[in-house]
Order: structure tokens, then C-alpha cells, then sequence
């Protein structure tokens, strides 16, 4: 057993088991209970039960409104993930050194966290307007995302380029490295998890954004801004089923990260292809 | 085995560095001969890290310059600079394997994959740590991680190699060891070596030349004989090695203290008049009873004894002379079987030529 | 160079929004659009009926209760999580807890639907085992429903920084507050409780920030009475239409919520909170 058991007596042990198991079980009960029932064979999105069927997942993958939207929603994603983690690594590896304006810097990249993000929103449409700037998905939505996403990347990224040790870096650069070619051979390989986290993170958080979206995009659609309009409209065991292929999503993007990481770390990595065999 | 150019390896001509408005390094020049092992040796803060940054090109000097076989170096890059650093903290690449770290810095000279294989072999054998070629340094001691980073610089064959304190993250013994390892290294690649210490005894021990750096200027370049028997300033003195000191007058020959007793100074000293202060070493130092006779060749003062501690091999004698300074003998054991116990009176002698005269200022202390 | 992209990138898109807003609340909104004539009127207005200032202060208080409760529940699960389960378990117990992270919270907000709605899941039962005879309309779209719909959504939030920072308190570090006779109360008072400090704060201060700003939980199971300021924020730049004065209900909003941040990380630094997780 762990270390605190020693000092807890076993009714304690066993209360606290019992609690985390109600808190496991109020945390997964809705979402499962929302699968369910989008097998529902009836019109009505709660019970009682009309019989199972596939209808509602058949009815959304030809409903071509959610697989637009969807694709928006992953294309955005993908953009997001990708400029989010760059720009974070950006500030991560400037963050190492001291320059003018740095605590401002690092200041401003927690801010987003710290503002309601429908005020950020809305400050963001109305910027747009001022400037006569029309929303939409690959405009203000794109940049609205960003300035919320940089900051978990930079977040995610920070703590392994913080971390490492500078000399290792000076090593490379002492034995014939260019800066480029240190990068790549040692600082890279060694904060790959940091970016892989951030990539998924960015990605599942633009990905599952609404607020922001709805404000930002106009009349164009994503996956939660789509769902939105039909759960405040016509909700039906249809809104689960999408709902339910959207989470199932989400999950195999995280865990087909998570294993890539794993494999990662199982493997090792090198810089190039092993020294010849001895 | 080295290239045998003619003229020295390195060169530091009139360098200095500059860290928010204080120079921590001083107008240092120092040439290093081809296949020399050199010892910088100084106080934390003493400017012989950045030094030694400014030789791999981490640091690029505000004034001077530094050339390498004869080529102005000043302001290139690491990368480019045939030299290779061993750093204290090892910097060992923790994603690569053992014989990956040490390839690295072939690969980058694009050196061809059956050499570097071969290469990386012989810098393996010759640090003993053949049989881990395949490991994770993560997973080697510190010791052996040290060679791993020892390898990976000499397989590059660099003009210079430098070490950067290598051995403080040591434990004792593994770092008397290590001593050993590294002379037996030198004296076989014939690399030259440029090493970082704070530690007087591994400079000592190891070195053909010890450079002791103070405040970021040279204080004396010399051998481990010179520095010790002979150190030119008293912060030399103190610094390698225990030192006694008393305060005295000189005239004619000899210095007065301030209980009259007289030390003869030695030839050198013989012209100095007034203030000096009087150095000499514990371990030169003898007692003798009270009533022995003080030799023409020897210095005599009374004292008494206030502490005795046996310490193995040797025994520490802590005195009191009558004027009320304090001064510590320090002998191997079997000298001082029939010694008086504390509070006795003895006669502390040591030789003429092995007393140090300095100036007395009253700045000096470290 | 490398922090500039970024740092344009918050220029453009955090300060400048910010500002607007600010300019914005000077001018009022007409039928005719923005009257470009500096004006205090929209704060005027904010304070001349209690209405706004009531429901302010209403959502404040449940962004306060949820964060509580969130944070009640989160200490022991975290606790058991971080010292109390078995090795083998931990991983899957904490993926189970992260796994909801990875859902929209309009979803998860919807799920709530088809259990409390009419014709969801709880009424049902209840009516077939005969304790009501009619449908419960009071389990959806009132206060209570939002603010447990909001615990429900934020507990992640609350429970993950705990973890995270109670994983790190050195095991020997208990072992030895109970050698020394500390009973588990006084070890979770002087030990875990300030060691988990930056958890402490990170967790609500991120669990406060999402809920006071919250549009879609109250809009969807809020009902009239389940409300809050964001809702209302959000009124303005759709049907009605009045962007000024949502600029102004905006920076109130920011003002409350920057406010109650900087009492939290006047105990905790940010630095502390943020950048060492």
C-alpha cells in the first residue's frame, strides 16, 4: 500500500475509495447515459425507450450541414494546433534568456487565461467591425482561437525547455553543431513530448471551442457551432449521436497522441542511424 | 600524436571580459604549448570559468584576442573552433546512446560511418568503457559518465582540450581515481589540456603548469614546485596550500616580532626593511623541547601548546606563540610520539629557506 | 525574434480588443448605430437599476459556489488519487479524469438533457415507480440546475492542478508529520494543504474564470432564473443589437473577475501557479 495508508486508519482509506468512486461515477454517468440514447429508437431525446437502433448515426453522416461543419472544425483545428505550438515554442525558448520586456511577455500569455473568454470575444467582433474586417472561420475565428490556444501551448512547452540544461546545448555547439543542427539534433528530440502534448491540447481545444466561435465566425459553420443550432432548435437522439461521434473523436486524436508518445519513449531516439554494429 | 605545428596551441593575448560593468576577466595573456597540461586554479569568482568559456567560444572577450595553432579564434563560434570542452555537469546528450554521444561530434564533420564506428571504439577503450557502448548515459554512474563526456571530446582530436571543473561532482575517491585516469590519458593521446579547478591539490597533482587566477587577473604562472615552494604573492601562498603567518620588522637581515624573538630571512629577503609578514608552512615546521639548540640553517620560536589532534597519518599541532599569534604544525605521526602534551612549551623550528617574506598590507587576507 | 510573432499576434488580438472594448462603453448605441459623442451614460445606466447590478452580483456568487464545490470535491479525490491508490490503478483512474477535458462542454452541458429534461431520464423513473404523477419541470432551467451542470463541467478543472501539486509532496514528508504524532487532520493542515498551495489557487482560479464568464450552460439549462452576466453580455451583440453597452457590461465583468484573481494570487503568485506545473 502507499505511504499516507500507514497513517490513515482503513475506514478512512475506505471513505475516501467510496467518494472518488460517486465522483468517477457523477462525472461519466451523463455522457454514458447521452450514448445510450442515441441508440434510442423514438423521437424524443430522453426516454422512454422506443427500441435500439442505428438510425440517428446513419441520418448524421449523410447529414453533408455536420460533415461541413466537421471538417471546418478539424481543418481549423489542425491550423490552430500547429501555429499555436510554434508560436509557443517561440516564447519558451526566448523565455530561457533575459530581454527587454520579458516578465510583459510572459505577463500577456497568462492573460487569456485569467479573461472571461466572452469578453475576449466580444472585444474581438467588435475590433473586427471597427476595422470594417467581416468574420468568419479563416479570419477572425482562426486569430480568436490563437489567442486563446498560445498560451496552454506555451504552457505545455515551457516546463521541458525550461528544464534543460544549457550545457548540453554549449556540448552540441563544442563539438562542430550549428545552432540550426543543435536544434534539431538536441534540443528538438529531447522537448518532442512537450510539443506533441501541445499539439493535442491546442488541437481538442480549438477543436471543441464554441463561445468564441459562435461570436467570431459569422455565418459559417464548426462542429460545436452546428450542434449548437440544432440542440437550441430541434433536439433529437440525432444531437446525441453527433455528439457522441464528436467525443469519439476527440478521444482517438488524444490517444492516438498518447500512444505515439508512449512508442516514442519505448523506442528511444537517435540522432541518426546508430553507430555501426561492433 | 597530436599535429606537431610549430609554436604553441593557444594563445590568450591581453584578454578581458566584461560582465555588467565588472571585469571578470583581466587582461590575461597566457600561451600554451603543444601537448602541455595546464591547471587554472582559483577561488569560485576568480574568472577562470569565463576563461575558459572565452577559449570554447561560449564567451567572446570585450578586449584581446585568442589564437588557436597560430589562427585568430576571437570571434568565432564554438563550432568553429578545434577545441572540445569536458563540463562539470557532464552535458551528456541523455536521448542518444553512449557510442551516439560519442560520435556526435564526428557526424558532424560528416567523417564517414566505418571510421566514426572505429573512432568511436578506440575513445571508448581508451576511457575503459567499451562495454557500454550501447547504454543510455542516463543510466552510468558519474564516473562513468564523465569518461563518456572525456571521449566524446577526444575523438575529435581538438588542438586543445578543455575541462571545466570535471571532476568536482565527484566523490573523493572516485575523483582521485579519475586524477590518475586523466594524467594517464594525457600522457597517451598527447592531447593538450587546459583544466579548470578550484581544488589546489588536483592542480598540484596533476598539472605540468598551474596558472592561479585571482579577481580575473593571472597572479602566477608556474610549476606545481614554483607556486608551492615559491608563490609570489601571499594570496598564492594561502590559496595552494596552509600557511602560518606572523607579523613582523625587518632590519638587517632578520625580522623582529613583537616579543623580540628574531626570524633570519632567507638570502632573497635579506634587503627588506620595516613591516612584513612571515610565512611558512605547517607541514615544514618541526618541535623540538624546549631546550633543543636552534641550527644555523633553522628558524626557532617558543609556543605552546594548545591543541593536539591525531588525524591517521598525520597529527595536527595547533600553537601559541608568547606574543599571542597562533601557527599549526602538521606532522606524519611518528615524529611526534614523545611530544608534550597540551599546555607544554616547545620550540617550533623550520628552515631558513623555506620561510616566505611579504610585504604587510593590510588589506591581505583571502 | 522569436517571441515577436506572438507577441503581435496579442497585440493585435488581446490588447486591441481589450481597448475597443473600452472606447466602445464612451459612446452609446442608437437605432441609427454607434453615436460618436464621449459619453459616461452606459455606467450611468449600469448603476441607475439594481437589475444589473443584481445580476452582477448573482453570478458572482455562482461562479463563488460552484468554484467551492468544485474544489470540495476535488481535495479528496485528488488526495486518494495522488496518495491512497495503488500504483497499477493510477494511470487509468487518471486518464478517466482527464478524458473529460477532452470533451466540448457543449456537449457535456447537453448531456444533461435527456437525464433532467421532461421527458429525460430522472422524471421518468420517478413516474414509473409511481412517486410523481406528472413530469418535474423544476430539475432543468433554474439556478440549481446550472450551478450543478457547472460543477459537473468544471470538476477537471478543480481536480487536475490539485493532483498534480499533491503528486509532488514528498511521501517521507507525511510519514514523518505522523512519526512525530500529527493526527491526519493536522498533517492535511500544515502539510498537504500548503504544499498544494499553487493547486490550490491554479484550480480555482481557472474553475472562477470559467464560470463567471459562462454563456452556454445557463442559456442551455438556465431558464429565466438560471441567468447570468455573460448571457447578457452576449444579448447585446445579437438581438438587441447594443454593442456599447455590452462593451460596458464587459468590462464590469473583467473588472469583478481581474479583481477576485489578483485577491487569489496575492497569496499565490501567478508565476508560481502557472509556469511550474
Amino acid at each position: 500500500m502507499n505511504a499516507t495508508s500507514a497513517s490513515l486508519s482503513r475506514n478512512a482509506v475506505g471513505a475516501f475509495g467510496l467518494f472518488a468512486v460517486a465522483v468517477y461515477f457523477f462525472l461519466y454517468a451523463p455522457v454514458v447515459t447521452m450514448v445510450i440514447l442515441s441508440f434510442n429508437d423514438s423521437i424524443g431525446i430522453g426516454l422512454p425507450w422506443g427500441g435500439f437502433t442505428t438510425r440517428w448515426y446513419r441520418e448524421s453522416f449523410a447529414n453533408t450541414l455536420a460533415i461541413g461543419a466537421f471538417f471546418n472544425s478539424v481543418r481549423l483545428a489542425v491550423v490552430v494546433s500547429i501555429v499555436s505550438t510554434t508560436l509557443g515554442l517561440g516564447v519558451a525558448l526566448a523565455s530561457r534568456r533575459i530581454f527587454k520586456g520579458k516578465a510583459l511577455v510572459l505577463n500577456a500569455l497568462i492573460l487569456p487565461l485569467l479573461i472571461p473568454g466572452i469578453v475576449l470575444a466580444v472585444g474581438q467582433i467588435t475590433l473586427f467591425n471597427v476595422m470594417g474586417f467581416l468574420p468568419g472561420l479563416w479570419g477572425a475565428t482562426l486569430l480568436g482561437h490563437l489567442v486563446y490556444t498560445v498560451p496552454f501551448a506555451f504552457l505545455n512547452i515551457f516546463p521541458r525547455v525550461h528544464r534543460f540544461d544549457p550545457n548540453i546545448e554549449a556540448a552540441a555547439a563544442d563539438l562542430g553543431a550549428t545552432p540550426w543542427v543543435v536544434f534539431r539534433t538536441i534540443l528538438l528530440p529531447q522537448i518532442m513530448p512537450g510539443l506533441i502534448a501541445s499539439l493535442l491540447f491546442c488541437f481538442t481545444l480549438s477543436f471543441d471551442e464554441f463561445t468564441r466561435t459562435l461570436f467570431l465566425i459569422g455565418s459559417e459553420n464548426t462542429l460545436p457551432v452546428y450542434f449548437w443550432s440544432i440542440i437550441l432548435t430541434d433536439p433529437s437522439p440525432a444531437a446525441s449521436a453527433i455528439a457522441t461521434l464528436s467525443v469519439l473523436f476527440s478521444l482517438s486524436v488524444i490517444g492516438g497522441g498518447l500512444l505515439l508518445l508512449n512508442l516514442r519513449r519505448r523506442k528511444g531516439d537517435s540522432d541518426a542511424t546508430p553507430v555501426g554494429a561492433h | 600524436m597530436t599535429a606537431s605545428i610549430d609554436g604553441p596551441d593557444l594563445e590568450f593575448s591581453g584578454v578581458t571580459k566584461i560582465f555588467s560593468g565588472r571585469a571578470v576577466v583581466r587582461r590575461v595573456s597566457l600561451t600554451v604549448q603543444p601537448g602541455e597540461f595546464i591547471a587554472v586554479l582559483g577561488p569560485s569568482g576568480s574568472g577562470k570559468s569565463t576563461l575558459l568559456k572565452i577559449a570554447a567560444g561560449f564567451e567572446f572577450p570585450d578586449e584581446g584576442c585568442i589564437l588557436l595553432r597560430g589562427k585568430d579564434v576571437t570571434t568565432e563560434p564554438p563550432y568553429r573552433r578545434n577545441v572540445n570542452t569536458v563540463f562539470q555537469s557532464y552535458a551528456l546528450f541523455p536521448h542518444m546512446s553512449v557510442a551516439d554521444n560519442v560520435a556526435y561530434g564526428l557526424r558532424r564533420k560528416k567523417v564517414p560511418q566505418t571510421e566514426i564506428a572505429h573512432k568511436v571504439k578506440e575513445a571508448l577503450a581508451l576511457v575503459g568503457l567499451h562495454r557500454f557502448w550501447d547504454n543510455s548515459p542516463t543510466t552510468l554512474s558519474g564516473g562513468e559518465q564523465q569518461r563518456v563526456a572525456l571521449a566524446r571530446a577526444l575523438v575529435n582530436r581538438p588542438a586543445v582540450l578543455l575541462l571545466d571543473e570535471p571532476l568536482s561532482a565527484l566523490d573523493l575517491k572516485i575523483r582521485r581515481r579519475m586524477q590518475i585516469e586523466l594524467k594517464r590519458i594525457h600522457q597517451e593521446v598527447g592531447t593538450t589540456f587546459l583544466f579548470v579547478t578550484h581544488d589546489q591539490e588536483e592542480a598540484l597533482v596533476m598539472a605540468d603548469r598551474i596558472v592561479v587566477m585571482r579577481e580575473g587577473a593571472l597572479e602566477q604562472v608556474g610549476t606545481a614546485r614554483e607556486i608551492y615552494d615559491a608563490p609570489v604573492t601571499p594570496f598564492v601562498a594561502d590559496f595552494v596550500g596552509e600557511l602560518n603567518w606572523l607579523d613582523a620588522n625587518a632590519s638587517s637581515g632578520a625580522a623582529i616580532l613583537s616579543d623580540g624573538a628574531q626570524i633570519k630571512l632567507p638570502e632573497a629577503s635579506q634587503h627588506r626593511r620595516g613591516p612584513v609578514r612571515i610565512g611558512f608552512r605547517p607541514e615544514k615546521m618541526r618541535l623540538a623541547p624546549i631546550d633543543a639548540v636552534i641550527g644555523p640553517q633553522d628558524n626557532g620560536v617558543r609556543a605552546t601548546i594548545t591543541s593536539v589532534t591525531f588525524q591517521g597519518p598525520i597529527t595536527t599541532v595547533d600553537l601559541r606563540l608568547t606574543d599571542g599569534m597562533i601557527v599549526r604544525c602538521q606532522s606524519s605521526a611518528t615524529d611526534t610520539i614523545e611530544l608534550p602534551e597540551k599546555g607544554g612549551t616547545v620550540l617550533c623550528l623550520w628552515q631558513i629557506g623555506s620561510t616566505l617574506v611579504f610585504d604587510a598590507s593590510p588589506t591581505e587576507q583571502t | 525574434m522569436q517571441v515577436g510573432p506572438a507577441v503581435a499576434l496579442f497585440l493585435v488580438f488581446l490588447a486591441a480588443p481589450l481597448t475597443v472594448t473600452i472606447g466602445m462603453s464612451l459612446f452609446r448605441t442608437t437605432i441609427f448605430g454607434v453615436d460618436w459623442t464621449l459619453t459616461l451614460a452606459n455606467y450611468a445606466k449600469f448603476f441607475s437599476e439594481w437589475l444589473y447590478t443584481d445580476l452582477l452580483l448573482k453570478s458572482l456568487r455562482m461562479a463563488a459556489t460552484i468554484t467551492v464545490v468544485v474544489i470540495l470535491i476535488s481535495f479528496p479525490v485528488a488526495f486518494w488519487l495522488a496518495k491512497i491508490v495503488r500504483p497499477g490503478w493510477k494511470i487509468t483512474l487518471l486518464l478517466l479524469i482527464f478524458a473529460p477535458y477532452w470533451v466540448s462542454y457543449v456537449i457535456r452541458t447537453y448531456a444533461w438533457m435527456p437525464l433532467l429534461g421532461r421527458t429525460g431520464v430522472v422524471n421518468y423513473v420517478l413516474m414509473s415507480l409511481g412517486i410523481i404523477d406528472a413530469p418535474l419541470d423544476v430539475l432543468l432551467f433554474n439556478e440549481f440546475s446550472v450551478q450543478l451542470v457547472m460543477v459537473y463541467i468544471f470538476l477537471p478543472f478543480g481536480m487536475v492542478p490539485l493532483y498534480l501539486s499533491m503528486d509532488r509532496i514528498d511521501d517521507n514528508l507525511l510519514r514523518a508529520a505522523a512519526d512525530l504524532g500529527s493526527t491526519p487532520a493536522s498533517i492535511f493542515r500544515h502539510i498537504v494543504l500548503p504544499l498544494s498551495a499553487p493547486g490550490l489557487a491554479g484550480g480555482t482560479i481557472t474553475v472562477f474564470v470559467l464560470a463567471i464568464g459562462s454563456y452556454v450552460t445557463p442559456r442551455l439549462v438556465g431558464g429565466p432564473s438560471g441567468i447570468m452576466f455573460g448571457n447578457l453580455i452576449a444579448d447585446q451583440f445579437g438581438a438587441s443589437f447594443n454593442w456599447s453597452w455590452g462593451a460596458t457590461l464587459s468590462i464590469f465583468l473583467v473588472t469583478a473577475t481581474l479583481a477576485i484573481v489578483a485577491l487569489i494570487s496575492s497569496r499565490v503568485s501567478l508565476n508560481r501557479i502557472f509556469l511550474q506545473p
